[in-house]
């Protein structure tokens, strides 16, 4: 069996042996997703490899530590690449006042350098996600791409819009929730 | 203040947790109530599959080719350093030495991935160096940050020492001839160096325990959903007479409960010492050890009852095994 029809969890399982290739398989899966969600955030190509590359690594490190039942490989590892982007990103600020962006921005990048099948893919998927972001109230998909992809706290959030921290916690966990329950099984498994 | 054990007031901010967007002590709660919380960690467990969503949000662009090059080079470097450790304390590794991986063009390693940096220097304060990078590239930034904070302290407060100790001198020799009142103020400063020596002497030790040549880090553990969340790294003296837990970044325990620690041995959890966690979530453990440090297969830390258990309970919160 070749490991290009492997699960992700099951290439997940070879790494834990220190199976390089799984590992190199997994990259070729998710590695253009991990670079652009953390190029999008940073606007920093050098730092976007940083980022990409210490996901990868903590992968190669840390496969003993996913747990199957908490969820899906996905989940794990963009949880990963947010999180360590996210470090970098108010590394970066610490000490700066920031001012509130246009979060519409991220859907004007250019895309580069990719191959027209990966393309095709990767655009249906973004305009499955981007679809269902749409179709959030305003108010709650605010909050929740000013902290995804601001990195902005809840309370900063709350301060800037000038609204109350409970309002704005409420929206971002509606929000998120019907996230999930609109993409349920409509992204692709990139890999099978 | 927040209550941990209330259901109610945390769960509001599982949300938030979930995108990384709390603040660090509302993030510390929602850790402290997440151990006991079936309903809430089920609940982030959907909130954070509804982030997770949000990656495919943006226009796609590709790592350059070099990339995968440079990740490979650093697990290289990762399993080179893993495999000296093992030889410095008795163990092979076959796994370790398998990879093959040739590299199509030069590659510019992370810091931690440096053999020269990691191995090439051999003595006095370099070798203090060398291990710092060592339980840096192991456990993470955070423990990282750690040890540099203590290292800088150590160096600040020598500096003070030297300092205060030149001062003395010279007071000590004006003294001989000052009257009583400047002979007590000589003696306050006495103390003061006294009590900074001690302090001193305390950093020293956390200092002796990641500096010293003979002593490894197999380890690396990791736990809560949080993927930066609780770190610890398992430090082991060659002799297997001894080792130290190091963790980062755990809640404190809730009121009436401590952290414990595992060790297994052949598929046998033998309890170890319980511990609590400073305010920012760090402490260091002597294992006490019964056996051979160096032939733990794994380990484990939990939250028990005051006083430790025999048997473990569920709620594990860091979990690590010897890769």
């Amino acid at each position: 069996m070749e490991y290009i029809e492997f699960t992700d969890e099951a290439l997940l399982a070879q790494i834990v042996d220190q199976d390089r290739l799984a590992l190199e398989c997994l990259y070729q899966r998710y590695s253009t997703r991990v670079f652009s969600l953390s190029f999008r955030m940073l606007s920093d190509q050098g730092a976007s490899e940083e980022v990409t590359q210490d996901v990868f690594l903590n992968v190669w490190r840390r496969a003993a530590s996913y747990k199957p039942g908490r969820g899906k490989f996905t989940t794990w590892l963009f949880g990963i690449a947010h999180h360590r982007t996210i470090d970098e990103l108010r590394k970066r600020t610490r000490g700066k006042q920031r001012v509130l962006e246009n979060v519409d921005d991220f859907l004007n990048l250019q895309s580069a350098d990719i191959q027209p099948v990966d393309a095709a893919v990767a655009n249906s998927e973004y305009a499955t996600v981007r679809k269902a972001l749409i179709n959030l109230p305003d108010a709650q998909r605010s909050v929740i791409e000013l902290s995804y992809f601001g990195g902005f706290t809840q309370a900063e959030i709350a301060l800037k819009l000038d609204q109350p921290l409970g309002t704005v916690k409420t929206r971002m966990r509606l929000g998120l929730k019907k996230l999930r329950v609109a993409l349920a099984s409509k992204l692709r498994t990139p890999e099978l | 203040m927040t209550d941990p054990r209330n259901h109610e007031s945390i769960s509001p901010d599982l949300a938030g947790y979930s995108v990384h967007a709390l603040d660090d002590k509302a993030r510390q709660l929602v850790e402290q109530h997440l151990i006991g919380c079936k309903d809430c960690t089920f609940e982030l467990e959907e909130l954070m599959e509804g982030a997770a969503n949000l990656a495919f949000a943006v226009p796609t662009v590709s790592p350059p080719r070099g990339l995968q090059d440079r990740i490979n080079a650093a697990i290289d470097a990762d399993m080179n350093l893993s495999e000296e450790h093992r030889v410095s304390i008795g163990h092979s590794h076959p796994a370790a030495s398998t990879p093959d991986v040739s590299l199509a063009s030069p590659v510019r390693l992370p810091w931690y991935a440096n053999t020269r940096l990691a191995w090439g220097i051999s003595s006095g304060i370099a070798a203090a160096f060398i291990a710092l990078i060592v339980v840096a590239g192991v456990a993470g930034i955070r423990l990282n940050d750690r040890v540099d904070d203590f290292t800088a302290q150590v160096a600040a407060q020598d500096r003070e020492i030297v300092s205060f100790t030149e001062l003395l001198t010279l007071m000590e020799d004006d003294a001989k001839l000052a009257s009583s009142a400047e002979a007590q103020q000589v003696s306050v400063l006495q103390k003061s160096t006294d009590t900074l020596e001690q302090q001193l002497n305390d950093l020293r030790w956390l200092q002796y325990v990641t500096s010293v040549g003979s002593w490894t880090t197999p380890s690396f553990f990791s736990g809560g959903l949080q993927p930066q969340a609780p770190q610890g790294v398992l430090i082991t003296h060659s002799s297997g007479d001894q080792a130290f837990l190091m963790v980062n970044g755990l809640a404190p325990a809730l009121p009436g409960s401590v952290y414990q620690v595992w060790l297994t041995y052949e598929g046998s959890m033998v309890p170890g010492n319980t511990f609590t966690v400073d305010q920012d979530g760090y402490a260091v453990v002597n294992l006490d050890l019964t056996g051979d440090a160096t032939e733990y297969i794994g380990v484990s830390v939990t939250v028990e009852p005051l006083g430790g258990s025999a048997i473990p309970s569920d709620f594990t919160v860091l979990i690590g095994s010897d890769q």
